[in-house]
């Protein structure tokens, strides 16, 4: 009871004691680094704030920004609460206003000019998350900030986990990622897959879309770290490392989905095999003759093959565990 | 909290509190606020009770389930000056897998946020098993039990199986908050609980040589505890970001090992304390273990488009649990105890880097970059006269049983450099090069390094078309290869002193382990969308990878990936939304391999073997939503088809005996959903969804093995998950 006492207690400091130092923000960070940004492309703004835009743009879908942390006029950070309020993204828009003929400054999606759109979200949103997204992968692969949020929504979708059953037709986060990664989602429809599928993980989970200082966008500083992160029993170390597992996790493992559980990249003893050689069961051969129903079936080909023994792969710990059998 | 100045007044800590579990009507109401939501309750109806059809989800276990979820939304009018809001949702209620999160704050100040998640992973339900204290970290023999030397001579093992459910749960508590200081300042802190109990599935050996092994299949059962905690302090300005930050993280597993009763009389080789009644083996599990790291990250905007990004990050991993004996059985003779209390295991790990983008120009773009990836493992060596799996009495310390443990440290640094060019509008060529050195120590290639050259085309000639192509051909050079680096490191010197290592070894000294071996690697990924006419969208897109190992006469020799597929979506007016999408995989691997069992044999050619796996995956998938009435009538739908197929085919020399075919392993998943959403009345909507799935499976390691079908490993027989389940949900849905 103390240590789940000790425990609540720790928990509370380490969420409740920043609030003693929040302060009013009297003055926006970057607030307006996104009007300078979208006027650089010139034009008059059109003065008349939300109204002017929407005397014409008053869709449903287009007014739903103002239910979103973008439209909150007590937060000067937020674009909206400027008077330039839409043009504050799109830029300045009176020639627009004037002749709709006239396209609007910054337009946002795929299928726009990727550089001004994304200089408008970065004016405010390059810290935190996004400080490697120059040179990263999407970056360089110019993806548009706006391919996968959506701005003008009460709330963005790409933070959704639509959790199997509960939505019978998922189209949350995932699917947007599986737009331009589709051999991604067919991996996850393997047989051995994290589950993906079922929503309980989603590619965030693992990845930073926006940059990150390894490859594949991971999110920590390590592919092996990322894995710890819901995998901390194989953190180890251990007293008997098993050197390809401490290396790499990808070395035999297939994150996205496989054919062969839990993950692998191949079926043992034929995975094992391609690193062991020694003398007796390491190097023999291993084929139909081992089958469940042949005369000796083989233990080192059905059931758990290697591993109905050497059970210990990611290493361990016990003083008689150097065959990474205990 | 005396310090903190709302931008509003009392709403705006009320709606603080229900971002924390309150009710919004708990006091004075904001003026104007916006809350909405919704709450969904109904059930599902499972016709099939396959564990493995419900292996994330916790369907089927039972035929009937709650259905129900919720949300609700908090945000005043965006004109109203009010900056409170706040979001609980929960999902899936009464299943296993069930959600809730909750977030709130005052935007502007602070934000608040609190998850629960829970994550069944149904195993399997088809298993049985003899052991008795299930549960606990003794596993013993019904008191009827009469041994053997393998398991068809268990005469009482069909009346002692018992059924045996294997499945895991996590749950999983994420709580932080993220607060907004002056000056560019943010302040977060997040905290992580995980929990996973269960049990899975484990092999354990008795047994002392390949000869010999004598092994179980026993659940192991888990009770790990991991604690995460991290604090982080962000500042961004429109010219510099940076954040420095710490985390920890603590792992805890309840039951660090277990012990279970030998069923197999003792053999030939072993001790006869070994065998039943007396042998008993006992295995560690995960230990408990800590990892701690500092980081920080900054970038900062230069002119000319150019911005310099660096990190660092310092960890450390530490592991410091108790030894377990050398042996539980006190049976053996153990006269030279463990070296030391425990391992004193520790990892400090460095990651640095330095990243520089420039535009110098509008049409050029240039990315200079290093990294450092940094594990000095700095476990103390010790040799260890280790107990053979419980079977023999301990040996000397000049035996072939006197080991060292090998620490092995890593290190990576890796320099990148990579220039684009704007040929014409919107067409640009690419081209980069990198080099990654990598030392190991304890390993058999302490340096290797490869060169790796990349081309790359982006091009969107017009609007509708959109083409991008990357490719690699990179080279490792694992350098100086030494065989016999287990050999030589990983016994006691007393004990190495007794070989020759200019003709002993441990594996063939052909044998080149791919991850340190030499490679030639090719990437292509290419992907073309086009679109003929405004909503419809086509896609294209090939990938490959080939991995050859051409200076490795055994072990893996060639490693290769195709795919390719197409995808379309269509949306012909604003209520209709169509996708389709077909891809293939096919991955092939070959390796080489020569089967010995003396000198003389490990270097006859004629005994070697090769074997090569084919993998070949369809997938195709459909599924489209219609609002097929303004505001009452929304139908959707999900369609997914998937084949896999598994084929090895394994060929021998002629010292060797023909290698008789392996079947082909495969499986088929058929996922088939629809759902229609009715609006009923004005805030009540009606949902009824229907999902179907078929799996099969074949698999020629698992089907057909009973418990007692290998003679040296009693399993649990479980089989090829195979089964059609028909899910029906219905609900209401009311609106607020």
């Amino acid at each position: 009871m103390g240590r789940r006492a000790l425990h609540l207690v720790a928990l509370s400091v380490f969420l409740i004691a920043p609030l003693a130092v929040a302060e009013d923000v009297v003055k926006p960070t970057n607030g307006d680094g996104a009007t300078q940004v979208a006027s650089a492309s010139g034009g008059k703004f059109t003065g008349g704030g939300v109204p002017a835009c929407t005397e014409c743009h008053d869709q449903p879908r287009i007014l739903a920004i103002l239910k979103s942390p973008h439209a909150v006029k007590g937060d000067p950070r937020t674009p909206l609460s400027h008077d330039a309020a839409c043009e504050t993204c799109h830029g300045a828009g009176a020639e627009h206003a004037a002749d709709d003929e006239n396209p609007i400054s910054v337009a946002f999606g795929q299928s726009h000019p990727i550089k001004p759109q994304n200089e408008v979200c970065l004016s405010c949103h390059q810290g935190g998350e996004r400080i490697h997204w120059s040179g990263s992968d999407h970056e360089k692969h110019d993806v548009a900030c706006a391919a996968c949020h959506q701005i003008h929504a009460p709330e963005d979708v790409v933070f959704n986990r639509d959790i199997r059953p509960e939505t019978f037709v998922k189209r949350d986060q995932s699917q947007r990622c599986f737009a331009c990664h589709p051999d991604v989602r067919a991996q996850t429809q393997r047989m051995s897959s994290h589950p993906i599928r079922e929503g309980q993980v989603v590619c965030s989970d693992c990845h930073n879309p926006h940059g990150s200082t390894t490859d594949h966008l991971l999110k920590q500083e390590t592919l092996n770290e990322t894995c710890y992160q819901c995998h901390a029993e194989k953190r180890g170390p251990f007293l008997w490392e098993h050197q390809p597992a401490r290396d790499d996790c990808s070395t035999c493992h297939v994150p996205h989905g496989s054919v062969h559980k839990p993950l692998l990249a191949a079926r043992g003893p034929w995975l094992c095999q391609s690193c062991h050689m020694a003398q007796f069961h390491p190097s023999g051969v291993y084929d139909g003759s081992g089958l469940a129903k042949a005369a000796v079936p083989s233990r080192n080909l059905l059931a758990k093959n290697c591993t109905n023994c050497h059970s210990e792969v990611h290493g361990s710990n016990h003083p008689s565990g150097v065959r990474l059998t205990r | 909290m005396a310090k903190l100045r709302a931008r509003c007044s009392l709403p705006c800590w009320i709606a603080a509190v229900l971002a924390l579990g309150a009710t919004p009507a708990v006091a004075e109401e904001p003026p104007e606020p916006a809350i909405t939501g919704n709450v969904e309750a109904g059930a599902y109806f499972s016709s099939d009770d396959d564990y493995f059809f419900g292996e994330y989800t916790g369907l089927g276990e039972d035929e009937w389930n709650v259905l129900g979820n919720f949300l609700v939304r908090g945000r005043p009018a965006w004109d109203s000056g009010d900056t409170w809001h706040f979001l609980l949702r929960g999902q899936n209620l009464g299943l296993d897998s069930r959600r809730i999160e909750a977030e709130g704050g005052v935007q502007g100040l602070f934000r608040l946020h609190l998850s629960w998640d829970q994550i069944p992973h149904l195993i399997s339900d088809d298993g049985e098993m003899v052991f008795q204290g299930r549960g606990g970290d003794l596993l013993t023999l019904p008191s009827n039990w009469i041994s053997g030397t393998t398991t068809k001579a268990f005469p009482m093992l069909s009346q002692d199986l018992n059924q045996l459910r294997l499945r895991k749960d996590r749950r999983d508590l994420r709580a932080g908050t993220d607060v907004v200081l002056p000056h560019g300042f943010e302040f977060s802190t997040n905290y992580h609980y995980d929990r996973q109990t269960g049990r899975k599935p484990i092999g354990s050996v008795i047994g002392n040589s390949g000869g010999n092994p004598r092994s179980v299949i026993v659940p192991e059962d888990i009770d790990w505890r991991t604690h995460d905690g991290d604090v982080a302090l962000r500042y961004a300005s429109d010219v510099a970001q940076a954040e420095v930050g710490y985390e920890i993280s603590r792992f805890n597993d309840e039951q660090p090992s277990f012990s279970w009763q030998n069923p197999f009389s003792a053999i030939g080789g072993w001790d006869p304390a070994a065998g039943f009644p007396t042998g008993f083996g006992g295995r560690g599990l995960a230990p408990d273990n800590e990892f701690h790291q500092v980081k920080a990250s900054g970038g900062y905007n230069l002119p000319y488009d150019t911005r310099i990004m660096a990190h660092a990050a310092f960890g450390w991993m530490l592991q410091d649990d108790s030894f377990a004996p050398y042996t539980v059985n006190p049976a053996l003779v153990v006269n030279t105890p463990v070296p030391e209390n425990d391992a004193h295991a520790k990892i400090n790990t460095k990651n640095m880097g330095v990243r520089i983008t420039s535009r110098p120009i509008d049409r050029l773009r240039a990315t200079a970059e290093w990294r450092l990836d940094d594990r000095d493992n700095d476990t103390p060596r010790d040799v260890f006269i280790y107990v053979p799996g419980d079977s023999l009495d301990q040996s000397t310390l000049s035996s072939d049983r006197a080991r060292m443990n090998l620490p092995q440290s890593y290190r990576q640094n890796e320099g990148r450099v990579e220039l684009g060019y704007e040929v014409i509008d919107r067409t640009e060529l690419s081209v980069g090069y990198r080099h990654r050195v990598t030392d190991r120590s304890w390993t058999e290639a302490d340096e290797v390094k490869e060169d790796i050259f990349q081309a790359g085309l982006r091009s969107r000639p017009i609007e509708q078309i959109e083409f991008r192509f990357d490719g690699t051909w990179s080279n490792r050079d694992g350098g100086d290869y030494f065989y016999n680096a287990p050999l030589a490191w990983g016994f006691s010197p007393q004990h190495v002193a007794t070989v020759d290592l200019a003709t002993d070894f441990e594996n063939q000294p052909l044998l080149r382990k791919f991850t340190l071996a030499d490679r030639q690697r090719k990437t292509v990924d290419s992907h073309l969308s086009y679109m003929p006419i405004e909503n419809v969208t086509l896609g294209a897109q090939v990938g490959f990878a080939n991995d050859d190992f051409d200076d490795s006469a055994l072990g893996l020799r060639q490693r290769r990936a195709l795919t390719w597929g197409f995808d379309a979506s269509w949306s012909p007016i604003e209520t209709v939304t169509a996708y389709a999408y077909y891809t293939n995989e096919s991955f092939r691997s070959r390796q080489s391999g020569r089967s010995f069992s003396n000198d003389t044999d490990a270097w006859n050619p004629n005994r070697n073997w090769r074997q090569s796996d084919d993998d070949d995956v369809d997938t195709v998938g459909a599924g489209f939503e219609w609002v097929a009435i303004a505001d009452r009538l929304t139908l959707r739908t999900d369609f997914v088809y998937a084949f896999a197929k598994d084929s090895i085919d394994v060929e021998t020399a002629a010292a060797l005996p023909r290698a008789v075919p392996l079947p082909t392993a495969d499986n088929r998943l058929i996922d088939a959903s629809v759902s229609a959403e009715v609006q009923v009345v004005e805030h009540v909507k009606a949902r009824v969804g229907y999902m179907f799935e078929h799996f099969e499976a074949d698999d020629w390691a698992v089907d057909g093995v009973q418990p007692n079908t290998i003679n040296e490993v009693l399993t649990l027989g479980t089989e090829s998950p195979n089964y059609d389940a028909h899910v029906v949900g219905f609900s209401i849905e009311y609106e607020f």
